[in-house]
């Protein structure tokens, strides 16, 4: 496997955009990242695109229809849906590609307009035998936020985390996303909006879950020689994990209702991004230690505090200290989410794994701006989806 | 594969209260009700969630014991009840 250079990267602002469509945001996310690494559309030799499924037939084929937007130029286009780590998936296959020397330049993009409110399922045929489950959890009535407001709950018995601890990781991510003009929320909220803001789930707030929004995000990746002619500085894709669950975690998944009971549990919570970070950190010939700063899937502030513990940084029950110490803040010893965190972009599923690439780029170009870690060389994404889907990338300089 | 048959009983492993109306299939009453949700860990070796059939926070406390009956989740745009698995405290049925 050769070095896989990221070359280019596009953003689109995130937020609600009722007069944009999907496929003019994606189209011009698209065509920034390949200007910026400098290639014609037409140089490009490989597409590989997040499968929008709210967006209908069209929105499940959405690498051809932006393509198609763009010019269509006859390469291959995959489009794949993992759910809310489609972004990362989507950049894994990307970056087999060049790796594997098949292609030179390839572009990842992933691009989506979310349903107002909590995301709902996909319709399925009427006449399928056995309902699918997650029809069964609508039937229900169990919404996203109430998944994780189920382990919140049990982390508080667990750990004594107070509800004031948990309102910080709010007050942290958007310190951080007053600092960036692409996230939808670009203002400080103090602790006392959190806590008075509405409950959604016990014990989640409305401020401490992600919002859902519109955004788009586009990669491309390519060898280093030819990242070399455009003159830009190297950033490398030293690692990109894609995993699944396994068999034993206790973790209640998004949209299953029954789990391995916790006193049975033969494998850890969120057992798909354990494997993630650890083949990721494996791959890199890196650990946790090494790691200037974090993107991690802050979906809601439950889950910032598990990934610093499922992704190696501390010991389980300490996450709030490295929190409550200024550890995970911009300028602390390891910023956590320094773009905000989807807390401040809100969730646009198939686009968000590869949002935390584009700022882990920008981050060690060092051109994060106000939002700048200082000193950054080594960084760390991760983007977790339903069913246990999950991918981990570490950028070096 | 093979079915396992299991408890009636479990013990509180976790809960939530659902304070916005989900989408659809689900018809939330009205006006709507927020409703509370257990995770039921059972001697199997499983861990079960479903809608509790009455919430009294003051009540729930982690470990507790909590029984199995069918319920009515919601009624349908038809007036058809559809019906599906609850969690009740053992005391409230005693």
């Amino acid at each position: 496997m050769r070095e896989v250079v990221i070359a280019g990267v596009g953003l689109h602002p995130w937020g609600k955009f009722p007069d944009k469509s999907w496929v003019q945001m994606g189209a011009e996310t698209a065509l920034e990242a390949a200007d910026d690494a400098g290639v014609q559309w037409t140089e490009i030799e490989s597409m590989v695109c997040g499968a929008m499924q709210w967006g209908g037939s069209t929105g499940m084929r959405a690498g051809n229809t932006i393509a198609a937007a763009i010019g269509e130029t006859g390469i291959p286009i995959q489009n794949i849906n993992n759910a809310c780590a489609s972004g990362g998936s989507v950049l894994r296959s990307a970056w087999l590609m060049v790796a594997s020397e098949l292609h030179d330049v390839v572009i990842a993009v992933g691009a989506d307009k979310s349903p107002k409110g909590f995301l709902p399922s996909v319709p399925v045929l009427a006449d399928e035998p056995g309902m699918p489950i997650d029809m069964v959890r609508w039937h229900l009535g169990l919404p996203n936020p109430g998944y994780w407001a189920l382990e919140m709950r049990k982390r508080m018995e667990r750990y004594g985390t107070t509800a004031e601890q948990l309102a910080q990781v709010k007050v942290k991510n958007s310190r951080h996303g007053a600092l960036n003009p692409y996230a939808r929320y670009q203002r400080e909220f103090t602790i006392e909006e959190v806590l008075a803001s509405p409950m959604v789930c016990d014990p989640l707030h409305l401020y401490e879950i992600c919002g859902t929004s519109d955004g788009a995000a586009a990669v491309v990746l390519t060898s280093r020689d030819f990242a070399k002619k455009n003159g830009l500085p190297i950033v490398k894709l030293a690692a990109c994990s894609l995993t699944s669950g396994m068999f034993g975690d206790p973790t209640m998944r998004i949209p299953l209702l029954s789990a391995t009971s916790d006193e049975e549990a033969t494998a850890p919570l969120l057992s798909e991004s354990e494997l993630a970070a650890r083949m990721a950190f494996e791959q890199a010939g890196l650990g946790p230690e090494d790691m200037d700063f974090v993107e991690l899937p802050d979906n809601s502030s439950w889950h910032e505090l598990q990934y610093l513990e499922t992704m190696g940084f501390c010991a389980p029950g300490e996450a709030e200290k490295l929190l409550t110490e200024g550890v995970t803040a911009l300028g602390g010893k390891l910023p956590v989410c320094p773009s905000g965190g989807f807390s401040s972009f809100g969730e646009a599923t198939i686009a968000q794994g590869l949002l935390q690439v584009v700022e882990a780029t920008w981050q060690l170009r060092g051109t994060a701006g106000a939002r700048q870690v200082e000193g950054a060389r080594i960084g760390i994404t991760q983007v977790y989806g339903a069913q246990a889907n999950n991918s981990a990338c570490i950028l070096t300089t | 594969m093979e079915d396992t048959t299991l408890s009636r009983r479990g013990k509180l492993a976790s809960w939530t209260v659902v304070h916005y109306p989900p989408p659809p299939p689900h018809v939330p009453e009205e006006p709507f009700e927020p409703f509370g949700i257990a995770e039921v860990s059972f001697p199997e070796g499983i861990q079960i969630v479903g809608p509790m059939t009455k919430v009294d926070l003051s009540d729930l406390k982690l470990g507790m014991e909590l029984e199995t009956v069918v319920e009515t989740y919601y009624v349908d745009h038809d007036g058809e009840a559809v019906l599906g698995w609850k969690f009740r405290s053992v005391e409230e049925e005693e």
